[in-house]
């Protein structure tokens, strides 16, 4: 039974992965543009993301081979190649705007400034990884991260207006290219490819073993990116309310707190900067474990954090250098809500070579015995190589177009 | 249990090598066929290694590749190979084939650093 309630993966995977600082920032931005309009594209990628978790996470309890492991069976060397340096360029922009995110974060809480806090903020997620096991991340920053649950609250506290959220379920694809660079933004920032390279990758590390855990693996995919959904739905509904109206543009990850203050005052910014802080942290140990994880199963090395750090060295070592590099990256000064935008835009290169293998792997009985995918799920997953073709090909040209979605 | 015939690529190629102890030690970066026209081939070796998956890429990618993962080859006999499944398991442990050895050096340098046996 205890079994049942392991749903740590799912939600820090969902938490740190869906809720990261890109969704932050595009939920806010698309909210405050476009009101409702653009929850049609949520919904889409969160439809997406619980239905590839959940294959990937069947694949790696049944095979126990994770995505990275996958691709590199099924794509060969060449194109897996490409899948990797891609997938690790995305990577490390988002590991670097998720520390920055946790950086920029403390220095809203405490108002200190921002530069000095970068290093430690690096430094302290070091000590967390090098430290903590593998089901304490796990717990610490996925519940921690529930903290955004106040932006549910918040969102049903401002009553919001349900049929203008209901016409935002369904697509207007004859507006203008902003509207259209959101929607692009907000699908690939809810699939972007980390979110599974740690999903299945952490289902390997915890041991599930078929047919037991598919089971547990279905809840965690199902509950875990369905509470990003609907966190990234009340993100959406909160800046509707607030910042729609009054034509506030928001910039900056700071205005998606104050979405929280202007509805639950000051108990609600304090909540959702928690929720926040927790859920960038998070992101930024997945997307430092995703690096790692994704080099290693390409290449074959021993990997994961179950293994004492000397266990899996050359893991370790990927790691910590992955770390170094966002460092880096933060350190020139860059915005990190700017690097956040152009790595959920870049991640879509490396969408297709992801999923298209799991899809593959999923449906080939020869792998999957009798949990192979069956009419339902191989339907879906070809429907959604549709929509991920479409956002790898649009999202470069609307990315320039639209500048960044600033018009 | 090893079965005589089997698609190489399909079932061989890029899958995870696993020694004796359950430790992850490469993948089959290529593989080494022997038999003259005519008559039928037989798999004599698994390839492991940057020199071996480097040939594998397009021309032009070769020297960028075996710049950015180094070179190294190692072959493992097929008399070593225990089972194919889901990833190839090796009769012996990955030090006696010559596999793994990357992670032998890195361990040197990871062991400096306080806690790192816990």
């Amino acid at each position: 039974m205890t079994k049942y309630l392991q749903i740590a993966l799912g939600v820090l995977s969902a938490i740190g992965g869906f809720v990261d600082i890109g969704d932050i920032v595009f939920t806010t931005s698309a909210g405050a543009l476009f009101g409702y309009q653009l929850i049609w594209a949520v919904v889409l990628s969160v439809v997406g993301i619980v239905v590839f978790a959940e294959m990937s996470g069947r694949v790696a309890t049944v095979t126990k081979r994770p995505v990275f492991s996958v691709v590199r069976q099924r794509m060969g060397f060449g194109l897996g190649l490409v899948t990797l340096i891609g997938s690790q360029i995305v990577n490390v922009l988002t590991l670097a705007a998720e520390a920055g995110g946790v950086a920029l974060v403390i220095s809203l809480l405490f108002n200190v400034s921002y530069p000095a806090l970068v290093a430690p903020a690096f430094l302290c997620l070091a000590l967390v990884i090098w430290i903590t096991p593998f089901n304490w991340i796990e717990r610490i920053f996925g519940y921690l991260g529930l903290g955004l649950l106040v932006f549910l609250v918040g969102a049903v506290h401002l009553h919001p207006n349900l049929d203008h959220a209901a016409a935002g379920l369904v697509p207007h694809l004859h507006s203008s290219a902003t509207y259209l660079y959101f929607a692009v933004g907000l699908v690939a920032a809810g699939l972007m490819p980390y979110e599974v390279y740690f999903y299945s990758s952490g289902a390997v590390e915890e041991g599930w073993k078929a047919p037991g855990d598919l089971k547990l693996n279905r809840i965690n995919a199902i509950l875990g990116f369905g509470l990003g959904g609907i966190l990234s739905l009340s993100l959406i509904a909160v800046a509707a309310q607030v910042f729609h109206p009054i034509g506030v543009q928001p910039e900056f990850l700071g205005t998606s707190m104050l979405g929280a203050q202007a509805s639950l005052g000051t108990a609600g910014l304090i909540l959702a900067s928690v929720g926040i802080l927790f859920a960038v942290s998070g992101a930024a140990i997945d997307t430092c474990f995703s690096g790692a994880y994704t080099l290693a199963q390409f290449l074959g090395w021993e990997w994961g954090k179950y293994r004492h750090p000397q266990g899996a060295p050359r893991f370790t070592i990927t790691w910590m250098v992955l770390l170094g590099l966002g460092l880096v990256i933060v350190s020139t000064g860059v915005d990190p809500v700017i690097v956040t935008e152009y790595a959920v835009i870049g991640s879509v290169v490396a969408l297709p070579l992801t999923y298209l293998p799991v899809l593959l792997i999923a449906s080939d009985p020869t792998y999957m015995g009798t949990h192979v995918n069956g009419r339902f799920a191989k339907a879906v997953g070809w429907f959604y190589m549709g929509v991920i073709a479409i956002v790898a090909v649009a999202a470069l040209p609307l990315l320039i177009i639209t500048n960044a979605g600033s018009g | 249990m090893r079965e005589d015939a089997f698609e190489i690529a399909y079932r061989l190629l890029d899958t995870e090598l696993i020694d004796s102890d359950g430790r992850r030690c490469g993948r089959v970066d290529d593989v080494e066929i022997e038999g003259d026209p005519g008559s039928p081939a037989q798999v004599t070796a698994i390839l492991s290694g940057p020199d071996a998956f480097s040939a594998r890429v397009p021309r032009p990618l070769r020297r960028p590749s075996s710049r950015l993962f180094g070179d190294g080859l190692v072959r493992v006999p097929w008399d070593a190979v225990q089972d194919i499944a889901e990833v190839v398991r090796l009769k012996h442990r990955g030090e006696e084939l010559g596999l793994g050895s990357g992670d032998t050096a890195a361990a040197r340098i990871v062991a400096r650093i306080p806690g790192s046996e816990q």
